[in-house]
């Protein structure tokens, strides 16, 4: 699926991955997300390969929320957000005080406070991603890793996602890599775009940079321009 | 809440009893000499064994059954219907206080708990090998004697059974005789079990010379399931065929149209009877009364 | 897969017929020139052959291909490539069916067997369907509906049998499918359904064929997807029901057959269909014939059936792995409701209601002469010996197989999955069985002895069937489903051997607390509380888990350990209450439905509540078996199953 490529993310800031259907962007996320293993090569967070960490280490740094976040029926949201705590207290261990005041701080932050006793089935599309991130956040993670969170909503809810995401990065220092099909959104939302193809790393830069029509053209091997956004918030691509 | 709160007590159980059963208004004392010990019955078999010897038992397992599988000898009215064989009512046998409980090997997984009513001893018709049925069965009935203080009952009545036999023999080797085939219909209307080797039929017909139609192999228990077509390969030569109670009704019509059981010849010579059921598990008294049974029916057609 | 692979079928077809004529005529040689002889006169040869071996061999034909139709049938209709008569319960409905009616009515088999057969097929497969339908007729929800209903049936038709003693043997040749013939009746009556079902299916074969499209699809072609499955479903149902009414349940032909000819590159409709049923009537004919060259050299009666059901088993798992299954992750939504007060409190009341129930259950009994009545404590020294270790016992099984099922639900995200399904308690019996036949008079812990093997054994393999997979939840479901297919085919084949001994094992198999002594009632209850309490521990793997096994690990859940050891406690729990209960309780399958229905969504409160759940039910079907037809007795087991069921049915009605 992917081709030996080297990528170094450093801390802080949001990152957008996009490419082409097949591309190898999921592919790349769950390599990260320790999801699969490499079978060949390597990845290191903070320096370590990824085989050496635990799992409960692991998800203390990192968090991953899959394309397709499955809840069981019944669960309430500020159960769900409980379960991001998982790696902090373990099997047997105590749900802490600690643990209680990193729940509330997260869902204040992803603003699902009012929807903490609802259960998740129930919640809309972008409250039910809010929820989720709210778990990670939770999860105390440093880094984010979200496999297409925008993917199943409408235009309002994805802004508000991916809003939230941005705030958080840059509220706490966060690092986020989110896999986007949609360009506009990468461009407006990311502070760097990575774009792959066939397996292979074929950009990556500041949206400005990046998205340029010969660049855009090698990515999605259709014609498209770029246009300044009219109320100045970055730039927009069409398709020729 | 309990205007009739019954206690569930042994002397409260012997009254219960008096209202409704009066063979135990005396209940025999425990261990005193002479009277007859309180047996509870486990195996229909052995049941009838006890009753050949003069012990009526307390209690029968699947007493209700009785009449359907062993009709004669009658089980005494009084006698207290324990629940089924493979799961006699234990609390109940508890109350009965019985001196002995007798099983067989088929029941034996229920001996633990029942070591905690009173003792038990084990009746072994069948076993994989060594002695025949018959000769098990007359074994365990000196055991048995020996056991409830009739060892002289036991002795007189074996004695007497093969005095019979004996006699039945010399009446039955005076005439042209078939071979039987002895069969019931348990299953349905295409399979039939058919006895013989190891059977206790088989060690009657012996005791009597009469010849079993049936050769091949039979399973543990002496007898063997077959497709009605195989009865076909008996039917060559001169057979006389007994079909043993109990028989499914709705067999019967099906029975009556099979072609192939109507040109079996047994069937078209209507050489062939319904007999009352014969325990074919039993012990002596089952297999006196098959003999009695065949004697009489082999008698009367063929002399 | 790949487009080119070219159609095996016609050389499979081929072969078997071949085989199956080879086999044909070493069994009939002697006989065949019998044909050519002048009528005059009685041959006993002659008259077997005309009369019992060449209608044998019509029916295997007629049989095999009828259900390898249906089974075909199904599996377009519904897009289930496990669809067959036996796996969606068809002809276990109709076995039960004939069973009530030769009970009940004995008349209306004379009338009409056919009808009283088809109803019960009927009836199965609508609540096979029901459940399906809740799950949106995913393959793996339908087919473990379809079995669980199956075994329902089984079940119930066993306490028939147990309650009538030795009188209703009959349906255990029946039940495990003989395909003896004396005469030309049976396929005279089966020749000419066949065919006005055939042609039917001949009608719907094209609408069939776009099925496959999807539901959006076909409706674009201005089909009613719905109004063609229903047709379809009829017919299926029509066939297997003629062919159990005709010679009783012959299992697995109706999944082998449609299977390989799809894997054999049959994918067009039309072709699948003949196919199907060509390959169908040479397996069924194929096996008859070999079971009866057997059965000739080792003089044994053996029901073809239960022989195709033997045979079946392992085709089902070595199938396995090529199916590729379509999982929708997650629970099903049985209950959105949940409890909204503490929880704590309510698990308490939970228990303190078990505790009332285990009180009345004690305390509530016959006299001997069989009057009801409340004992008193002067009693004790009774109650103590032989009522206190069988509630005991039954609390603990209960509790136990609500707790494993609790696990095996949250493992496999179904709610149909649960240790009965799972084959460990199947395998806890052909240990006790084996033994039983081995040794003349088995004590107590031999017996228990062999069920610990048998368990290690059906444990160590799910294990290792697997464990590659990552102890994937539908794998083993379908793994245990064929394990405990195969005990069935096993005991019916003995059963109908007529062999005495194999009373004591359907005892055993309907699940007794009967002779359960003070020390086994108390190993129990330490298991059991030792056990479920462990469990309980581990709650937050059983709360992570069902986030599926991506969302599990990314929040640091080693998935695959969490599932073994989660399976290795299920597995322990489901074999001491196996041991006590045997296999066939369903209370394992019930109890942590009733405990979510309640709203106990989360792990630790539903295996508390399911636990209290469980054994409140185990021990209430201990207590109705003793009372309710004394001085006999009815297992708890089946007690169980026949209370529990229409509560289930009515909690999941309500939600």
């Amino acid at each position: 699926m992917l081709h030996p490529l080297d990528v170094d993310l450093t801390a802080g800031g949001t990152y957008g991955l996009i490419g082409h259907n097949g591309s190898g962007k999921s592919t790349l996320l769950k390599l990260l997300a320790r999801q699969v293993r490499p079978t060949a090569g390597r990845v290191r967070l903070n320096g370590r390969d990824l085989e050496d960490w635990d799992g409960r280490g692991f998800a203390r740094t990192v968090g991953y929320l899959p394309q397709e976040p499955a809840a069981p029926p019944g669960l309430l949201v500020r159960e769900l957000v409980a379960y991001g705590r998982y790696p902090w207290h373990g099997t047997f261990g105590r749900f802490s005080d600690a643990d209680r005041t990193a729940c509330a701080e997260a869902m204040t932050l992803t603003h699902v406070d009012h929807l903490a006793d609802r259960t998740v089935e129930t919640l809309s599309g972008g409250e039910r991603q809010r929820a989720w991130i709210a778990m990670l956040v939770a999860q105390r993670a440093d880094c984010l890793l979200l496999d297409e969170p925008t993917s199943a909503l409408d235009v309002s809810h994805q802004i508000e996602v991916l809003a939230l995401v941005r705030d958080l990065c840059q509220a706490r220092g966060l690092t986020a890599l989110i896999v986007l099909h949609d360009i506009n959104m990468a461009a407006r939302f990311c502070d760097r775009l990575m774009a792959l193809k066939d397996g292979r790393l074929i950009a990556e830069g500041d949206p400005a940079a990046l998205l340029k029509r010969d660049t855009l053209r090698t990515i999605f091997d259709i014609g498209m321009g770029v246009i300044p956004h009219p109320a100045g918030h970055g730039i927009i691509t069409y398709v020729d | 809440m309990s205007t009739e709160r019954t206690a569930l007590s042994r002397r409260h159980f012997a009254g219960g009893l008096l209202a409704g059963a009066a063979f135990l208004a005396a209940p025999p004392a425990k261990a005193a000499g002479g009277a007859a010990p309180r047996v509870a019955v486990l195996d229909y078999g052995a049941a009838t064994t006890m009753l050949a010897l003069g012990v009526e038992p307390v209690g029968v397992a699947s007493a209700d059954a009785w009449d359907r599988w062993v009709k004669t000898p009658e089980l005494p009215p009084g006698t207290i219907d324990l629940g089924q064989d493979l799961a006699v009512n234990l609390e109940l046998l508890a109350f009965l206080e019985p001196d002995l409980i007798v099983i067989s090997p088929y029941v034996a997984a229920a001996r633990p708990a029942l070591e905690r009513i009173a003792p038990v001893e084990m009746v072994t018709i069948y076993a994989p090998d060594g002695p025949s049925p018959l000769e098990r069965a007359v074994a365990e009935t000196r055991r048995l004697g020996a056991l409830l203080g009739r060892t002289g009952a036991a002795d007189a009545y074996l004695d007497a059974t093969f005095a019979e036999l004996a006699d039945m023999r010399a009446r039955l080797s005076r005439l042209p005789l078939p071979a039987v085939a002895l069969v019931s219909f348990m299953l349905d209307a295409r399979h039939a079990r058919i006895y013989g080797r190891h059977s206790l039929y088989q060690d009657v017909l012996d005791r009597l010379g009469v010849e079993n139609a049936w050769t091949g192999a039979t399973n543990f228990w002496g007898f063997q399931t077959i497709g009605l077509e195989r009865m076909a390969s008996m039917a060559d030569a001169a057979v006389e065929l007994i079909v043993f109670e109990p028989i499914a009704d709705e067999m019967r019509p099906t029975l009556e149209k099979s072609p192939l059981w109507l040109s079996l010849p047994f069937v078209r010579r209507e050489d062939f009877v319904m007999f009352p059921p014969v325990l074919m598990f039993g012990m002596v008294p089952s297999a006196i009364r098959f003999a009695r049974l065949l004697t009489e029916h082999l008698e009367a057609r063929f002399s | 897969m790949m487009a080119e692979t070219r159609d095996k079928t016609p050389a499979i077809a081929l072969t078997l017929f071949a085989a199956a004529a080879a086999a044909a005529w070493l069994l009939l040689r002697e006989d065949l020139p019998h044909l050519l002889e002048p009528a005059a006169g009685y041959g006993a040869d002659r008259m077997v052959l005309l009369y019992s071996q060449l209608p044998r061999l019509v029916v295997s034909l007629l049989c095999g291909a009828a259900l390898a139709l249906s089974g075909a049938i199904l599996q377009r209709a519904l897009r289930n490539p496990l669809a067959s008569p036996t796996t969606l319960g068809l002809s276990a409905g109709a076995s039960l069916a004939l069973v009530l009616a030769g009970l009940v009515a004995p008349g209306l088999l004379v009338a009409g067997r056919e009808m009283v057969a088809l109803a019960g097929s009927a009836a199965t497969a609508g609540v096979v369907f029901a459940i399906g339908a809740r799950r949106n007729f995913d393959p793996v929800a339908l087919v473990l509906g379809g079995l669980i209903v199956s075994l329902y049936c089984g079940a119930l038709a066993t306490l028939l049998i147990l309650l009538n003693d030795r009188y209703l043997v009959s349906l255990f040749i029946w039940g495990s499918g003989s395909l003896a013939q004396q005469d030309w009746s049976t396929a005279v009556t089966l020749g000419p359904q066949l065919a006005v079902l055939c042609l039917g299916v001949a009608l719907i074969a094209r609408p069939l064929g776009l099925l496959e499209l999807g539901e959006a699809g076909t409706r674009s072609l201005g089909l009613s997807p719905s109004a063609v499955r229903v047709l379809a479903v009829s017919i299926a149902v029509a066939l297997a029901a003629a062919v159990a009414s005709a010679v009783g349940v012959i299992g697995f032909i109706g999944l082998a057959a449609p299977t390989v000819a799809r894997l054999a590159g049959a994918r067009r409709v039309g072709p699948q269909l003949v196919w199907s049923a060509l390959i169908g009537a040479a397996m069924l004919w194929l096996t008859d014939t070999s079971v009866q060259l057997l059965a000739a050299d080792m003089g044994a009666f053996i029901p073809t059936g239960a022989v195709t059901a033997l045979l079946g088993t392992p085709l089902l798992l070595l199938v396995l792995p090529r199916l590729k299954l379509s999982f929708a992750g997650g629970m099903a939504v049985l209950s959105a409701r949940r409890w909204r007060g503490p929880t704590m409190p309510a698990v308490a009341v939970a228990l303190g209601g078990l505790a009332l129930l285990a009180l009345a259950a004690l305390f509530i009994g016959r006299t001997p002469a069989g009057a009801w009545q409340v004992n008193g404590l002067e009693d004790w020294d009774v109650l103590a010996d032989w009522r206190l270790p069988r509630v005991g016992a039954a609390l603990a099984a209960g509790a136990m197989l609500a707790a494993a099922g609790a696990i095996l639900q949250r493992l496999t995200g179904n709610e149909m999955a649960s240790p009965e399904v799972l084959g460990i308690s199947a395998g806890a019996m052909i240990g006790m069985a084996a033994i039983l036949f081995l040794i003349t008079d088995p004590a107590y812990p031999v017996l228990m002895t062999g069920a610990a093997v048998g368990t290690a054994l059906v444990l160590g393999a799910l294990f290792i069937l697997t464990r590659r997979s990552g102890f994937l939840p539908e794998r083993l479901v379908l793994a245990g489903i064929a394990l405990g297919a195969m005990l069935d085919a096993f005991i019916g084949a003995l059963a109908a051997t007529g062999d005495p001994r194999s009373l004591v094992l359907l005892r055993w198999m309907s699940g007794t607390t009967y002779g359960t002594g003070t020390a086994s009632a108390l190993v129990s209850l330490v298991l059991a509380g030792g056990l479920v309490g462990l469990t309980v521990a581990l709650a937050r793997w059983l709360d992570l888990l069902p986030l599926g096994a991506s969302g599990a690990r990314g929040l640091g859940l080693s998935v695959p350990r969490a599932r073994g050891v989660l399976l290795v406690l299920a597995g322990l729990m489901t074999a001491a209450a196996t041991i006590i209960v045997g296999p066939l309780s369903f209370v394992g399958l019930m109890a942590p439905q009733i405990a979510r229905a309640a709203g106990f969504v989360r792990g630790g409160p539903q295996i508390l509540v399911g636990a209290a759940a469980g054994g409140g039910l185990m021990l209430t079907a201990d207590w109705l078996g003793r009372t309710l037809l004394y001085p006999y007795e009815m297992p708890a087991g089946i007690v169980s199953a026949l209370v529990g069921t229409p509560l289930l049915l009515a909690l999941m009605r309500r939600t």
